[in-house]
């Protein structure tokens, strides 16, 4: 199973121009992920599942719904992460010249796919 | 530097964006906010969140966060990374815009940056304190705790020893009564409840030994080992299970899983194995007083076998 969830990994990869993607459990450990090796992958993992999860907290506070995605931007590239469902995070990271709203598009598609996975 | 000096500088964010909530994070730790209603648990949360956050440029090599953003329908969420310590903290309610939270970010970041070296000096002085000052207290009372423990321990043992010596008469009255005659002297001294001297003790220590001594757990898996029921072993592992999941989580039953199989491909299931494994699985719980707890609580499942 996890070999076809890297293979998605991979194809989002290849489709956005990301550098790199993770595929996260809720409670922060990297089921699958294609990463660059400049990217710890059990920190990248926990930090994205544990950032995503007080984000919810923080707009469940405010009445605001649920917060299904968050972006980091360095001065390397972009980090984002988009909740799947109540199940899992998708972590993707982009060189800081990324077409955004193609990565965008590619992550929401890819989501959607992950989503029938992990069903 | 005056707390009154930042929350001054918070002013010309908060009336020209109007958020909901801004503050200065230092390793997040709050040291200066504003808001629109006080909720303790939206800055606790809040915090946490720039706290982690920050965690990103350990995370990847040559990184260096400029901020975070996130936003829904009506909300927008802004951190801003003055360095990699010192951050902004925006919440936003309304329609979302980047641009607007971003600029007023950078405006206040300029400001700060003047205090940087001051900001890091008030989190050593009156917020990492308080941080070691928690950890002393709860290390005081997880002392008190195991003092408390200990304590009843040793009360119980002591109580345990109390009935003990009073039993020693009954128990010696029943079998002493037909092995000698010189043992008369012994019922009426222990009649009169006046302690036994050294030497009555020694001639009863046979027959106490007998009936008083608790065997140890290994005396107890070897004395049954060939005696014991491998059906009612799967329901103790199954026990076990779940004492585990208990203490570590539900991630423990994939850890118990692995454990079991790696385990039992090179021992035997027998008792003795169990107790083996049980400390094995034990060296997976961090805590020392939950992980001691797991080996009393599971040791007692095979007892009872």
């Amino acid at each position: 199973m996890a070999v076809r969830y890297t293979e998605l990994l991979e194809e989002f990869i290849r489709d956005s121009g990301a550098e790199g993607a993770v595929l996260v459990s809720v409670d922060g450990l990297a089921i699958a992920s294609v990463l660059p090796s400049s990217a710890d992958e059990d920190r990248v993992a926990a930090m994205g599942a544990a950032i995503l999860s007080l984000g919810e907290r923080v707009t469940s506070e405010l009445n605001k719904g649920t917060l299904e995605q968050l972006y980091i931007k360095g001065s390397t590239g972009y980090v984002i992460f988009t909740g799947i469902k109540d199940v899992a995070v998708l972590g993707a990271l982009a060189p800081v010249n990324a077409k955004l709203g193609l990565l965008l598009m590619e992550i929401h598609r890819t989501v959607k796919k992950l989503e029938q996975e992990l069903k | 530097m005056e707390i009154k000096t930042l929350e001054n500088l918070l002013n010309k964010p908060f009336n020209d964006i109007k958020p909901y909530y801004i503050g200065i994070f230092v390793k997040g730790k709050t040291v200066a906010s504003k808001y629109i209603k006080k909720s303790e648990k939206l800055e606790e949360y809040f915090s946490r969140m720039v706290e982690r956050s920050l965690e990103i440029n350990n995370a990847i090599k040559n990184f260096n966060a400029e901020f975070l953003f996130s936003e829904g329908k009506d909300f927008s969420i802004m951190i801003y990374y003055i360095t990699t310590e010192i951050a902004i903290g925006i919440i936003h309610i309304g329609k979302p815009n980047f641009s607007l939270l971003k600029i007023a970010a950078q405006d206040l970041a300029r400001e700060l940056k003047k205090y940087e070296k001051d900001l890091l000096l008030y989190y050593e002085e009156h917020l990492k304190p308080v941080e070691e000052q928690v950890k002393s207290e709860e290390k005081e009372n997880l002392q008190a705790a195991d003092l408390d423990e200990l304590e009843k321990v040793l009360s119980g043992k002591i109580e345990e020893s109390i009935q003990q010596k009073e039993d020693i008469p009954k128990n010696t009255l029943k079998s002493t009564e037909n092995v000698s005659q010189t043992s008369k002297s012994q019922k009426n001294n222990i009649i009169e409840n006046r302690p036994p001297s050294l030497e009555e003790i020694l001639s009863m220590e046979s027959n106490i030994e007998e009936e008083s001594v608790i065997p140890s757990i290994n005396e107890i898996l070897e004395s049954n080992q060939s005696k014991e029921d491998l059906s009612n072993i799967d329901n103790i592992l199954n026990e076990i299970e779940k004492e585990f999941i208990k203490i570590v989580g539900p991630f423990g039953k994939y850890i118990f899983k692995k454990r079991k199989e790696e385990f039992f491909k090179k021992e035997n299931v027998t008792k003795f194995s169990v107790l083996k494994f049980i400390h094995s699985l034990a060296e997976e719980i961090p805590e020392f007083r939950k992980r001691d707890l797991f080996i009393e609580n599971t040791k007692n499942f095979l007892l009872n076998l």
